[in-house]
Order: structure tokens, then C-alpha cells, then sequence
């Protein structure tokens, strides 16, 4: 058990707490949701449960071992208590997949045939048999997280603390991770404590606790979060369809024991609709829980056609063919054309090209074959505005005001128009002028992230390519940028989101490109895109679980009116 | 996102180079390199190329991506054969312009010198191409381990050369992913006098080393995370090589040493 005993910390004298007081218990085989805001402690108590950091005030213990009592159990407390952070980069030492995984038994002065067994047993239990041999940069995110995983676990650690370990990984790698959570807890007896904003990561836990400012303002389990605390849920998690859901499964009475992952409660209600345990109205309401709840699909396009002047799309690219150094093409006879107050989601899964496509959209690279051309004329470097992934990493001025600044200034305005723009930008993004004269390092993760995206859009540009603008942002400020992508639009600028994340973004833009091997797969309206199974199939991508859920509950349906 | 590097230009194929131990390339490439000095007869350099060609052969290694490391070189060694062919004092074989003229003797030691580090360049190449970064570190490790006994620290050099290895490709990634965010930001890397392009480039390297630090840091954390203290020997167990690794080291040094001796005795 890990017990934290009335634990204060504070990282300067004049700042408010970190943490203030807290006291939480561990237990083995269950998994404990660490929720908050950005900025409410979160990451502070981790460090604190694997001994990263020691408690200014207060106690902390793991299995009785008191880490700052000695620095023997200090050691033996890192070693119970496993610690997986967002970043594989943050984390892999080696380049070698076997030699990754034997670095901690080697570290205990292990014999080599003990580190060889554990190497093995770790890999398998991630799913990386046969692994063994190669480099660790040459494996996908998710894979790369699964080895940091199988690292830790090679230590036989006893709890597992995993920080936002899934924030950065694609959709499609979250299942995995998630699974193998699960499995930890519940078949190997680890107790973990996950970081976490994601949904379902929150509802597949058994206890969730909700930090604000420092203090724990909820303990027990998701199901009650969601049922008895719903305002606090919907404060702190990210708006998903699937939970709306299991909501309204719950109203329909799903019972406790069944817990409340979302496939799970979902099919006891097709099950109970069959033995006409649930009323069809019941259901259909599950069912109406599914969509968003106002369509924010089309606007763009009523906007474009409300707006008399629109001779041409904004941003259009006609056949574009791309390779790197005449090899393989990465991206082969795209056409892509938005209009001024659209939204355009690009999905796919990792290498299908949509970075690159960002990067010959905005001009960055010269498109082998074909044209790209803004606003009717050919693209140059700053007419379209690109925010990278992770763009607070480009940051680098004295002062935010100066950083918004910035391209303005270089594209040949003069300070007064580059000091104008900033503003704007910083408006657009919801950016508190008393920020504008802070140093950028200094930021918070989310504020780091909103003065990034107003630097670009200070430029000013009528079209913006915006690459995972909101990985690894808490529900605030994935919110605030869902409102920021749309003012943009809304202001007559043509907007492309590349995500791989459909479920987040759906209900937020108008239309949909799916990618697959640098080429469209599938393009139409977010609203046609239900029940397009073949088109996810092309884009080798899985459909979005609401989509999934649907399907369940069409077909629970159709049985109850036929029989 | 991926420039060409020689670095990363490991062919990922199952030819026979691919299968020696890594170390015995390693020792061959310094063998060969000493070999390559200590001859300098014409015909013996023909039979190194013959030899590069075989190597290049086994390790499944292309022309093309030869010339395309050897391009970046290319103006040194050009500037290598000028200095040794050109004589400006009036002593040159055949005379050009008034004093200066063509050394015919120095325009050969510049070939010479040129063909060289060609030759060995691909030899380099054919290792890299046919061995993974982490065998190359793992290699370099155990042929260092004699040295721990007069106290080289080898464990921790091998820990910082795997480090190396796995974050240069990490590091020039983000270097580039950030140097076209600045470029879509305006900042034209090739424009203006060299205030104004240190100017420029400070907006690549300021965010890039901030990051490097914060990146250490956290490193440095989930190491410790996993018991890592300097004093424990981390090294890999011992591996012997294999039958055929053997057999090829025994051949390739013995052809090291007696091409030379040969040349000299011939």
C-alpha cells in the first residue's frame, strides 16, 4: 500500500501550494484516475508516490518504506514503484530494444541470465515478443511507450505511476495501453496510478481522484463521478460521446456491478431492450446521447455560401505529388480545396503523410508535381499559417508580446500593425493581457500552447494549418481552442486541423479528409461520415468507439421492432 | 521528416555482412585504415578498390549512396588534389601561366591521398551499412572493456555513447521541425548580413538547447527512476563470437598485414 500522510508541497515561498495537505491510499491491483486541470498537482503528487521528489510537509510511504528516511530505501521505493512519463524520448536511454528493457535489473547488479529472463518476461507481457534485437527509434509511439512500459516492469515493481503516459500516443495505440493497464491491475496484482484526461481511460479505472489547486476534491469511483458529481466531470474531462452514453445507460438503470466502460454498458442495454427490460424510448435516448448535442457540422459551409465575394476556395491544391529526395512518394495526387469560413479535419493514421501535406500546403516544401496555390495565387512561405505539433517548442523571445510579434515583424509590418496583430491574436487565443509581458519559458503547458498558436495566428494569414493543436491539453483548454479554431473560421479564415483523433474533432468541423499512404481515401461532410465503415477500412483506421456504439444500439433496435 | 544521413544508413537486409559480429568490423575498418596508409603502390591500391568492391558486395551497399557521402567531402578532396598539383613557385612540370604550373609528382600523391580516403570511406560505409547503431555501440563498448582494468570507466562511456546514438537522430529531427516552423514564421535563414542570420539562427538553437536541457533533466529523473547510480557496471554480458566471425577476422587481418608487407617486399 502507498499512503500519503497530510503532504504539503511548494515550489517557492511566495507561490501557493503545489499540494496542500493531501492525504491518499494506494492499494495494490487497482487502478486509481488522477484527474485535475492542468496545473491543480497532478504531476507534483506522482513524482511524489515514486519518490522523485520528496514531501516538503508530510509523509509519504510504499509498502513501509519511508523514501526520505535513507537513500537505501529511497532506492528500494523507485524500484516498487514504476514511473512512466509522456514522452518516449524523456525515457528510452538505449537503441537497443532488449538492452532498453535491461537497464534497471542491470542497475540492481542483477546476474545476466536473471536480466535475460526478466527482459523476456517483460517484453512478453507488453506484447514485444520478438523485439529483442531492434532499434528503439525505429518503433511507432505507441510501441515505443509499450517499451517504457516493459522497462519499468523489469524491475518488478509492485505499483506503477504512468503520467499522461497515453496523452501523446495516436488513437489507434490508445486501446492497447489502456488494455494492458487493466491487465496489470487486475491480473498481476500492480496497483497504478494513472495521469490522465482521457474519458475512457477515467471510466475503464476503478477509483478516480479529482485534484483542484493542490486539494483532493473527490475520491471514489468513476461511476459516482459521473453520476453523483456530473458538474465535476464535466469541469475537469474532455466532453466525449461514448460517456454521454453511459450516462444515459445509467438513467436507464444500468445496474453497478456492470462498472461503466462504455462497450460494456452499451451492449446491457441492447441486452435488456432484447428481454424488454429497457424500454425502446430508453434506448433511443442512449442513442440521441451519442450525438453532439449542437451540430456544429455545416456552419462553415453556411457561412462560405452567406459571404458573397467567395470567387475561389482559400487554400487549394490541384494533383500534388511530394517525395523526399526522389524516393518514394510520401504524398500522390492530392486535391484538397477550403473555403474562407470552413473547417477541414485531415485524418489518418502515423505516416500517411498529413504533416508533410501540411508542410507543402504552407509553402515549406515544392511539391514534386502539381500546384498549390492561397487565395488564387501561387503559395509563398508566411501566406498560410502552419502551428506544428507540440508548437510552444518554437517559442523563444524575451517577452509573449514580442513572440506575437514576431512573424509579423518579419513578413514587413511595422511595429505599430505587428503590435496591433499581436493583440488580435492574443484575443483570438483568450489570452489575459497580463501575459503579454511574461517570459514565454515561464508559461504553464496549456498558456505555453495558446501563445504558440497566437504566433501564428498573428500572421495574419487567411488560411491556418494546425497540426494536433490540442495533444495533451487538459478539458479547459481543448475547449478553449475548439472555440479559437471556430472564431478563426468564423472571421472568414479557412481552417485545417490534422488529428488522428475523429472523436475529438467531429462535432467541431465541417468537413472530413481520411488519408491513408500519402493519398484521400475518403472526403465528405463530419455529418456523412456515420456509418461509413469502408471509408475508416481504406484509411486503415478504427471507426470512433460513439460510431461503434451506435451500430450496437441500430441494431438492438431493429431486433425489438421486428419481433 | 527525414533528411538523408549517413548516419542512419543502415540497409535493413539479411546480407552476409550483416550476419559478422560487429566487433570484428570494427577491428577489420581499423586494420584496413592502417593497411590503406601503409601502402602507397598504384597496383595496390587497385587491389583495395577490388577489395571495396567485394565489401561493398556482401554488405549489400549501393554505388549511388557511395557519391552521395563522398559529395559533401568532395570540395576538400578536390582542394586536396589542387594544393599537391599546382606549383606556383615555377618548379611545375608543365607550365601554365608564368610561375604557376602542374607538379606531375605532386599531382600523383594528391591522387593518392584523395583515392585513400575514398576507399576508406567506403569501407566505413559498408560497416554502417550492414551493422544496426546499437550494435555499433554495443561493439565499441566490449572492445573498450580491456581497459576497465586500469580503470576507464567503459560502463558509463557506452551508457553516453548509447545516449549519443539514440538522440542525435532525436535532436536533428526536432532541429528541423523547428527551423520550418520559424521559416512559416517569416525568419528567411539565407537573407541579410551575419548579424542578421545569427539573429535568424538564435530563433532555431534558443528553443532547440532550452529544450535540450528540460530534455536532460527529465532523462536524467527516469534514470535514477530505475536505480541507476554511476558506480554499477551496466555493461551487456560477454558474447563470443561466432565460428564464422572468427574465420573472417583471421582473414581480414591477415590480408591487412600481408598486403602492405607484400607491396614493400615486391
Amino acid at each position: 500500500m502507498i499512503e500519503v500522510r497530510c503532504v504539503s508541497v511548494r515550489y517557492h515561498a511566495d507561490e501557493r501550494a503545489a499540494l496542500s495537505d493531501i492525504s491518499l491510499t494506494v492499494l495494490p491491483a487497482e487502478v486509481l484516475s488522477l484527474v485535475g486541470a492542468n496545473g491543480s498537482g497532478k504531476s507534483t503528487l506522482a513524482s511524489l508516490l515514486c519518490a522523485l521528489r520528496l514531501p516538503g510537509d508530510g509523509s509519504v510511504s510504499v509498502d513501509g518504506f519511508d523514501p526520505a528516511s535513507s537513500a537505501a530505501a529511497r532506492r528500494e521505493v523507485r524500484r516498487r514503484v514504476g514511473f512512466v512519463r509522456q514522452h518516449p524520448a524523456d525515457q528510452l536511454v538505449s537503441t537497443s530494444v532488449a538492452d532498453e528493457v535491461a537497464f534497471g535489473p542491470r542497475n540492481l547488479g542483477l546476474e545476466p541470465n536473471d536480466v535475460a529472463a526478466r527482459v523476456e518476461r517483460a517484453l512478453a507481457r507488453v506484447g514485444l515478443e520478438g523485439f529483442e534485437g531492434r532499434d528503439t527509434g525505429a518503433l511507432s509511439g505507441g510501441q515505443q511507450q509499450l517499451l517504457a512500459v516493459a522497462g519499468v516492469l523489469a524491475m518488478e515493481p509492485s505499483y506503477m505511476v504512468l503520467d499522461e503516459a497515453t496523452s501523446m500516443l495516436d488513437a489507434s495505440a490508445r486501446p492497447a495501453m489502456r488494455a494492458l493497464v487493466t491487465r496489470l491491475a487486475h491480473e498481476v496484482g500492480l496497483g497504478v496510478v494513472q495521469v490522465t484526461h482521457d474519458p475512457l481511460e477515467i471510466l475503464a479505472s476503478d477509483r478516480v481522484v479529482v485534484l483542484e489547486a493542490g486539494s483532493v476534491i473527490f475520491d471514489g469511483s468513476p461511476r459516482r463521478l459521473l453520476s453523483d458529481r456530473f458538474d465535476l466531470w464535466s469541469d475537469t474531462v474532455v466532453d466525449d460521446p461514448s460517456v454521454r452514453a453511459v450516462r444515459a445507460c445509467i438513467d436507464a438503470g444500468l445496474p453497478e456491478q456492470m462498472g461503466c466502460e462504455p462497450q460494456g454498458a452499451v451492449s446491457w442495454a441492447a441486452e435488456a431492450h432484447r428481454h424488454r427490460q429497457v424500454a425502446p424510448d430508453a434506448l433511443r435516448s442512449i442513442k440521441a446521447a451519442l450525438r453532439a448535442p449542437e451540430a456544429a457540422t455545416g456552419r462553415g459551409r453556411a457561412f462560405a455560401a452567406a459571404v458573397d465575394d467567395v470567387a475561389s476556395d482559400a487554400l487549394l491544391l490541384d494533383g500534388v505529388t511530394f517525395s523526399y529526395d526522389g524516393c518514394e512518394p510520401v504524398l500522390r495526387d492530392i486535391d484538397l480545396a477550403v473555403q474562407p469560413g470552413e473547417v477541414a479535419l485531415v485524418a489518418g493514421p502515423s505516416g500517411s503523410g498529413k504533416s508533410t501535406l501540411a508542410c507543402v500546403a504552407s509553402g515549406l516544401f515544392d511539391a514534386d508535381a502539381g500546384s498549390v496555390r492561397v487565395n488564387g495565387a501561387p503559395v509563398r512561405t508566411g501566406s498560410v499559417g502552419i502551428a506544428f505539433q507540440r508548437p510552444e517548442d518554437q517559442l523563444f523571445c524575451e517577452s509573449v508580446r514580442d513572440e506575437l510579434a514576431f512573424a509579423p515583424l518579419n513578413l514587413g509590418a511595422t511595429a505599430q500593425e505587428a503590435a496591433c496583430r499581436a493583440e488580435a491574436a492574443a484575443r483570438l487565443v483568450g489570452l489575459e493581457d497580463d501575459l503579454l509581458d511574461r517570459y514565454p519559458f515561464d508559461l504553464s503547458g496549456g498558456q505555453a500552447r495558446r501563445v504558440a498558436i497566437a504566433s501564428v495566428l498573428a500572421l495574419d494569414a487567411g488560411v491556418y494549418l494546425l497540426d494536433e493543436p490540442t495533444a495533451g491539453l487538459d478539458a479547459a483548454g481543448r475547449r478553449a481552442l475548439h472555440e479559437t479554431v471556430r472564431a478563426c473560421a468564423n472571421k472568414g479564415c479557412a481552417m485545417v486541423v490534422i488529428s488522428h483523433d475523429l472523436e475529438e474533432w467531429l462535432g467541431e468541423v465541417d468537413r472530413v479528409l481520411l488519408m491513408a499512404s500519402g493519398a484521400v481515401v475518403w472526403e465528405g461532410m463530419a455529418a456523412e461520415l456515420a456509418g461509413r465503415a469502408d471509408a475508416f477500412a481504406r484509411a486503415g483506421l478504427r471507426a470512433p468507439l460513439s460510431f461503434e456504439l451506435d451500430a450496437m444500439l441500430a441494431d438492438a433496435l431493429a431486433d425489438g421492432s421486428a419481433s | 521528416m527525414k533528411p538523408f544521413s549517413p548516419l542512419g544508413s543502415f540497409v535493413s537486409a539479411d546480407t552476409p555482412a550483416a550476419r559478422i559480429d560487429a566487433r570484428v568490423k570494427l577491428i577489420l575498418l581499423l586494420a584496413a585504415t592502417v593497411g590503406i596508409f601503409a601502402t602507397a603502390g598504384s597496383w595496390v591500391l587497385a587491389l583495395w578498390i577490388v577489395v571495396l568492391a567485394f565489401a561493398m558486395r556482401v554488405s549489400g551497399m549501393r554505388l549511388s549512396s557511395h557519391l552521395r557521402v563522398l559529395a559533401p567531402v568532395a570540395f576538400i578532396l578536390a582542394f586536396t588534389l589542387i594544393a599537391n598539383a599546382l606549383a606556383l613557385d615555377g618548379h611545375g612540370d608543365i607550365a601554365l601561366a608564368g610561375p604557376v604550373g602542374i607538379d606531375t609528382a605532386g599531382a600523383l600523391r594528391g591522387a593518392t591521398a584523395v583515392l585513400r580516403i575514398a576507399i576508406l570511406l567506403g569501407f566505413a560505409l559498408c560497416v554502417s551499412s550492414s551493422t544496426t547503431p546499437p550494435q555499433l555501440a554495443d561493439a565499441c563498448v566490449r572492445l573498450l572493456r580491456p581497459l576497465g582494468r586500469i580503470g576507464v570507466p567503459v560502463a558509463d562511456i557506452g551508457l553516453m555513447l548509447s545516449l549519443a546514438l539514440r538522440f542525435i537522430p532525436i535532436v536533428s529531427e526536432e532541429f528541423s521541425r523547428i527551423q520550418l516552423a520559424q521559416r512559416s514564421r517569416g525568419v528567411d535563414f539565407e537573407a541579410g548580413g551575419l548579424v542578421a542570420r545569427i539573429r535568424s539562427w538564435a530563433s532555431v538553437l534558443t528553443p532547440l538547447v532550452v529544450r535540450l536541457f528540460r530534455r536532460a533533466d527529465r532523462l536524467g529523473e527516469s534514470m535514477a527512476q530505475r536505480c541507476y547510480a554511476d558506480s554499477a557496471d551496466v555493461t551487456a554480458p560477454r558474447a563470443p563470437l561466432s565460428a564464422r566471425s572468427r574465420a573472417v577476422l583471421v582473414l581480414g587481418l591477415a590480408f591487412c598485414l600481408l598486403l602492405p608487407l607484400a607491396a614493400h617486399l615486391l
